[in-house]
């Protein structure tokens, strides 16, 4: 595992600004591995305690590269590239889950507080329809999924988001009600 | 990149969603039908997600709240430049609890070590506490420690910020030091020798460093060892830091490796000099061997604890054969699990260390074969993997108990500790955990663990049987279809009506069963709903029909408001039965014929018109909020002539608005979550007239009386719902019944429970009687008081006795609720009182008189006078009813019932603050530069050994200035609290120190055995009431943290613990049975 803290994601980080795609997905293997590391570590056989929550995660490891690099400044970047790979940590655990789980009945692994947004039969958004639903909707308008993507596993406001992502306010009240309904409607449809 | 069609989609969604009926159904129709019909079911797919928005924004919101929380731990604030005197340099260091710079005082010109800690929730008694400790660790004159100069406290934007300034050490941390000095084994030797002397010359001071590691063990350039960083942050963070770190993290970083195994498991309760000898035995192992003895790197606190307590470390020679011998005898001794087997000071460490390196003979002895083999059988049975199984699996198997009688009995005595030291870690982070949200959640958890584990008998005590009472469900809860605006419950309590989003329905209020529907569902917001005063009917304001009124028992619509007026939102139906009165969006006030619906009265610009400000009493008076800012009442029959102003205006304006039921008093609530009280039967400028408190981080929605006009609910939106204390406004509970909005709260007939509700669409009736930890309350009328109620039982009776100024209250105990019940008050010319044991006998004093009356009918008994005054203190010795003992500032009396004059008299020459009475004619006293003293007063009687006093007395000097003492059931102990903090728990007759217990911030003004001996509960000038297990000193939990609290006592049925706070309140913790 490459460490988040090492120079690597700083370069990159600061490289990433620059659009060039290569560089996007090495940053986000990068942060995906930090990420997977910290949660392994943490939401694995807790008798005590609190599980630290997706975007706790995220912001501690956001607070760890800061710490260690007091210059560096690109907060907003950080985290949109952080709320992807929590998505893809969170989807790939759901996945293994399943798999193991298959045969036994218990396929549904629920998300936490956030994600608990209830579906017309009152059980709780499994992670893994998120998922498909965001995958979708990233096919169709990409702005519309980065911006799930930090408001729901970067806990950002729509304020935050909206600067992250170069959007006016009103813009970003317009995307979140559509992506909202459009995910909605295709839950309650699947 | 976007979709074409998703953007089409897009589009028309947005525009659509901003108009609703005849505008939105033109829009569609004009559209590409198959677009329409998707957009159709994005606008339903986002209205039905509507409901689900607050929960999610809720989540979001305590996301981000547990976000801050982190960010704030982990903190990187700005580089200072000034703090107080000092200008900041270089940043040295980031720790757990602040950063530290290099500094330079200009005055005297010197450079320092600044620590800054961390912004945090701190009183200005901390702070005093933490100047306090710095000063005393200040007087810590060494070579080997640094010097602290002085502590202060500033603001750098983030609130206030305690800080301290210290000797600043250029060097490195001493295992780096010894490495990169390549120092040989003998190097290493002596350079723990010179830590040990640093940490003795502080333990000879009385300071226990608690946190020794190497970090805080620098060396300078002159090779000189500086230990830092003396457990000087202390008082913030006391009790705390450990539970965080657990509950927080699920994992304890950092300085475990270097704790010893009883501090790990007992807490700070379990410190004493032999957990720093244990670190410097790990500082010691680790600069012998590259490692530290026991890696608990990526264990959870149980596990870790579980290690910590049962494997023994590698022997060094295992790791470098070169080690073998004295070395190894030297380190292990330091790192002994038993903290008696250990060296007992730092100094035996250093003397042993300074033999081996002298070629002399050392002290310390290898374990014995015998021992280790029984050490051996202990580690492999305590090793059986989990937590439950671990206390299980030990005890009494049959293998087991087929070895020798002895080693059964010695291993099973260690499990036993360990067991219980398990225990009591947990008790008290579930206590911890159980104030935070989602408590119960966690309380539930424990409380099933350990109700299953077998322990050792006594292991469970008051605390378990409390918290599985209040684990228990505390309500009952249904889900509604939406969220709820408005509730009410009907006049003869067995119906509730609610006003939802879009529907109004009357409940059952005892099953929250549907009973009926008012009218259909859908299509319409029902803003408000009220009860007819014969209960047949029910009124409601919506936005279709404005006020329409409906049969209770059918759901029938009886008519509906002739002119459509559709602005009404608030509504109230006069006690006469005849009118209706409503305030509207337009700032209009209507009173409406109840029994056609047509208007008799129209008062304009009369309300405020976004809230439902209205509020009735008992006769149909109201009062409303205006649009200024102002409340003002119209007596009934309403009339705009006769309106008065009565309390306002607010700064922000007025949000919720409750008369009591005879209109004497009005509670009102702003949007910035305060609530006042208005008495409105006294003159306008009457000093008690008003009184405001803030309850709530956000604006407050409603507000209700209970039905005694004792106690006040309040909604808010910051997600809960408090019940307060009507006389003083102090809150008694705080539910948070969902992670939402709340809206609306009411007390049940009878005050038995509350209903509440809000954004999240459940509708929860909260029990106030069972199982509930504030249960009843008592106050002086009108009155914030810090007085210190003096609490007193009547053994064989229900009865409880509190006294507040000159007032004795009588109360009962009812033992199904454990809610006090009121018997009688009675003023007394007396300031303390005293129930003698057979409970038949109330002593009480007043300046220079005693007096003895009657506990069942206070018929007067006898009565004297006293030579000195006042008498601050009264106690009947436990053996004889006839024996009363009394003190006036220093003097101590002792009186036989019936004898005028006082059999003996003592000077103990400083002011009495605490007494005790034991058997045998002896007293134990303490009080202002008083320590813990023992009398026998019978050696002070005439003819007794010793008239002057000298040979009856005996000191505890290190019971310094007692605030309360207190003897345990069996005679054999004394529990003393101290205002250092500290309880003390001291072993009668030699007065030796048996535990330390440490754990409060401020003054401990009470101390209380559970009758059965196996619990001392204290409670502070700190706000917290801790309970401790008496046999080992650890904490077990943690009742309070919030009441600065004075006496408490348990009901001599161990059942409850009643507690007298500053407030003037009473508490009851009832724990289940």
């Amino acid at each position: 595992m490459t460490d988040l803290n090492g120079p690597e994601i700083t370069r990159l980080l600061r490289a990433a600004r620059s659009g060039d795609p290569s560089v996007q997905e090495r940053l986000l293997e990068l942060v995906y591995d930090r990420l997977h590391g910290i949660a392994a570590r943490l939401f694995v056989g807790q008798p005590l305690g609190v599980t630290l929550q997706p975007t706790a995660l995220v912001h501690e490891a956001w607070l760890k590269l800061e710490a260690n690099d007091g210059e560096f400044n690109d907060r907003q970047h950080f985290f949109l590239v952080a709320a992807r790979a929590m998505r893809n940590v969170l989807a790939d655990a759901a996945r293994r889950r399943n798999s193991q789980s298959r045969g036994d009945g218990a396929s549904r692994v629920p998300l936490e507080d956030v994600l608990s947004l209830a579906v017309d039969d009152g059980s709780a958004l499994d992670a893994l329809v998120l998922e498909e639903g965001l995958t979708e909707l990233e096919r169709l308008n990409v702005v519309h999924a980065r911006l799930v993507e930090l408001r729901v596993f970067a806990g950002m406001t729509a304020l935050e988001a909206g600067q992250a992502l170069q959007l006016k306010p009103s813009e970003v009240e317009s995307a979140w009600a559509m992506a909202k309904a459009w995910l909605r409607r295709r839950w309650s449809q699947s | 990149m976007e979709d074409p069609h998703y953007h089409a989609l897009h589009e028309l969604f947005e525009r659509a969603r901003q108009v609703s009926g005849e505008p939105r159904e033109a829009l569609l129709g004009a559209a590409d039908p198959a677009l329409a019909r998707e957009v159709r079911g994005l606008l339903d797919a986002a209205e039905g997600a509507e409901r689900d928005d607050a929960i999610a924004e809720a989540a979001i919101a305590r996301q981000r709240a547990l976000v801050g929380e982190l960010a704030s731990a982990a903190g990187t604030p700005a580089h200072p430049k000034q703090v107080g005197p000092y200008r900041i340099g270089e940043l040295l260091g980031v720790g757990g609890m602040g950063l530290v710079y290099a500094a330079e005082q200009l005055s005297p010109r010197r450079k320092v070590a600044l620590k800054v800690l961390h912004p945090t929730a701190i009183t200005a008694e901390k702070h005093a506490r933490f100047k306090r400790e710095a000063e005393l660790l200040g007087r810590l004159q060494h070579a080997g420690i640094a010097q602290i100069y002085e502590a202060g406290s500033c603001d750098l934007g983030h609130g206030s910020q305690p800080y301290f300034a210290m000797e600043l050490i250029r060097g490195a941390n001493v295992v780096v030091y010894a490495n990169q000095a390549r120092l040989d084994t003998r190097g290493r030797l002596a350079l723990v020798a010179r830590i040990a002397d640093a940490i003795e010359h502080a333990h000879q001071q009385g300071v226990v460093h608690r946190d020794l590691k190497p970090d805080n063990v620098l060396v300078d350039g002159a090779g000189q060892p500086k230990v830092l960083d003396f457990g000087v942050a202390r008082p913030i963070d006391a009790l705390d830091s450990l539970a965080l770190t657990v509950t927080r993290e699920g994992q304890i970083f950092g300085t475990l490796a270097y704790m010893s195994p009883e501090q790990c498991i007992g807490g700070a309760a379990a410190v004493d000099v032999r957990c720093d000898v244990y670190a410097l035995g790990v500082i010691l192992y680790e600069l012998l061997t590259g490692r530290t003895p026991l890696r608990t790197d990526g264990l959870t606190v149980t596990r870790a604890m579980h290690y910590l307590a049962n494997v023994d470390p590698p022997r060094p020679s295992e790791l470098d054969p070169r080690l073998a011998g004295d070395v190894e005898t030297i380190a292990l001794k330091a790192l002994e699990k038993d903290p008696l087997r250990r060296y007992a000071r730092a100094k035996d460490l250093a003397d042993d260390l300074r033999r081996a390196l002298a070629h002399e003979p050392i002290l310390a002895r290898p374990p014995s074969r015998a021992y280790r083999a029984r050490k051996f059988v202990r580690r492999h049975k305590g090793l059986t993997g989990t937590l439950t199984a671990l206390l299980i699996g030990i005890i009494g198997t049959s293998t087991f108990a087929a070895r020798s009688f002895r080693l059964s009995n010695e291993t099973r005595a260690a499990n036993e500790r360990l067991a219980r030291a398990l225990y009591g870690a947990e008790t008290r982070l579930a206590s911890l955990a159980a104030t935070e949200p989602g408590g119960l959640e966690q309380l539930r958890r424990y409380t099933e663990r350990w109700s299953d584990a077998e322990v050792p008998a006594g292991t469970r005590g008051f605390e378990f049987d409390l918290m599985q009472a209040l684990s228990a469900p505390e309500g009952l809860a249904v889900e509604l279809p939406q969220r709820v605006m408005a509730g009410e419950v009907s006049p003869d309590g067995a119906y509730i009506a609610l006003a939802t989003k879009f529907a109004a329905e009357v409940r059952d209020a005892r099953t929250l069963a549907p009973v009926v529907r008012l009218g259909e569902p859908g299509g319409r917001f029902v803003f408000d709903i009220d009860w007819s005063p014969d209960g047949t009917r029910v009124a409601t304001t919506d936005e279709v029909r404005g006020l329409a009124v409906w049969d209770a028992a059918t759901g029938a619509e009886q008519w509906r408001d002739p002119e459509r007026l559709t602005d009404a939102n608030g509504v109230e139906w006069a006690p006469s039965g005849d009118g209706i009165v409503t305030t509207s969006f337009q700032g209009v006030l209507r009173v409406h014929d109840a029994a056609t619906g047509a208007l008799r009265v129209r008062v304009e610009r009369a309300c405020q018109g976004d809230a439902k400000v209205l509020s009735m009493d008992g006769r149909g008076n109201i009062v409303v909020a205006d649009q200024r800012g102002r409340v003002v009442r119209y007596p009934w029959p309403i009339d705009a002539a006769t309106a008065a102003q009565v309390a306002g205006p607010a700064p922000g304006s007025f949000n919720a608005l409750a008369l009591n039921a005879d209109g004497r008093r009005l509670a009102c609530a702003d949007l910035n979550g305060n609530v006042t009280v208005v008495r409105l039967d006294s003159a306008p400028d009457a000093p008690e007239r008003t009184r405001t408190r803030h309850v709530h981080a956000e604006r407050i929605t409603a507000l209700a009386w209970s039905t005694d006009d004792t106690l006040l609910a309040a909604s808010s939106w910051d997600n809960s719902v408090s019940l307060l204390e009507a006389a003083n406004l102090q809150p008694q509970r705080r539910f948070r019944p969902s992670p939402s909005r709340q809206e609306f709260v009411c007390f049940t007939r009878g005050d038995t429970a509350l209903f509440m509700g809000g954004y999240a669409p459940l509708l929860l009736r909260a029990s106030l009687e069972r199982s509930s930890p504030f249960q009843r309350r008592w106050a002086r009328p009108g009155s914030d008081t810090t007085d210190h109620a003096v609490l007193a039982l009547r053994p064989n009776s229900d009865e409880l006795l509190t006294m507040h100024g000159t007032l004795v209250t009588k109360w009962r105990l009812p033992r199904a609720t454990g809610l006090l019940e009121f018997v009688e008050t009675s003023e007394r010319r007396a300031g303390v009182i005293a129930v003698a044991p057979d409970g038949l006998t109330v002593a009480s004093a007043n300046d220079n008189e005693i007096e003895l009356r009657s506990a069942e009918d206070d018929r007067v008994l006898a009565n004297w006078r006293t030579p000195a005054s006042p008498i601050w203190g009264l106690a009947f010795a436990p053996d004889r009813a006839a024996r009363v003992y009394a003190y006036a500032r220093g003097l101590l009396l002792a009186y036989e019932v019936g004898v005028e004059e006082p059999v003996a008299v003592l000077d103990l020459g400083r002011p009495v603050l605490a007494m005790e009475a034991l058997t045998r004619g002896r007293v134990a006293v303490g009080g202002s530069n008083l320590p813990l003293t023992l009398v026998d007063t019978r050696q002070l009687e005439p003819g007794g050994a010793d008239p002057g006093g000298a040979a009856a007395t005996r000191v505890c000097a290190a019971a310094a200035n007692p605030t309360s003492i207190r003897v345990s059931p069996d005679g054999t102990r004394l529990a003393v609290g101290l205002d250092s903090y500290d309880v003390l728990v001291v072993r009668l007759p030699g007065l030796e120190v048996e535990h330390d217990l440490l754990g409060h911030t401020g003054t401990v003004f009470g101390v209380a055995w559970s009758p059965d001996g196996a619990r001392i509960a204290s409670a502070g000038g700190d706000g917290r009431v801790l309970l401790w297990d008496a046999r080992d000193g650890g904490l077990v939990a943690l009742l309070d943290q919030e009441s600065p609290a004075g006496k408490l006592e348990f009901t001599p049925d161990g059942r409850q613990l009643i507690v007298a706070t500053h407030s003037g309140s009473v508490t009851v913790w009832t724990a289940g049975s």
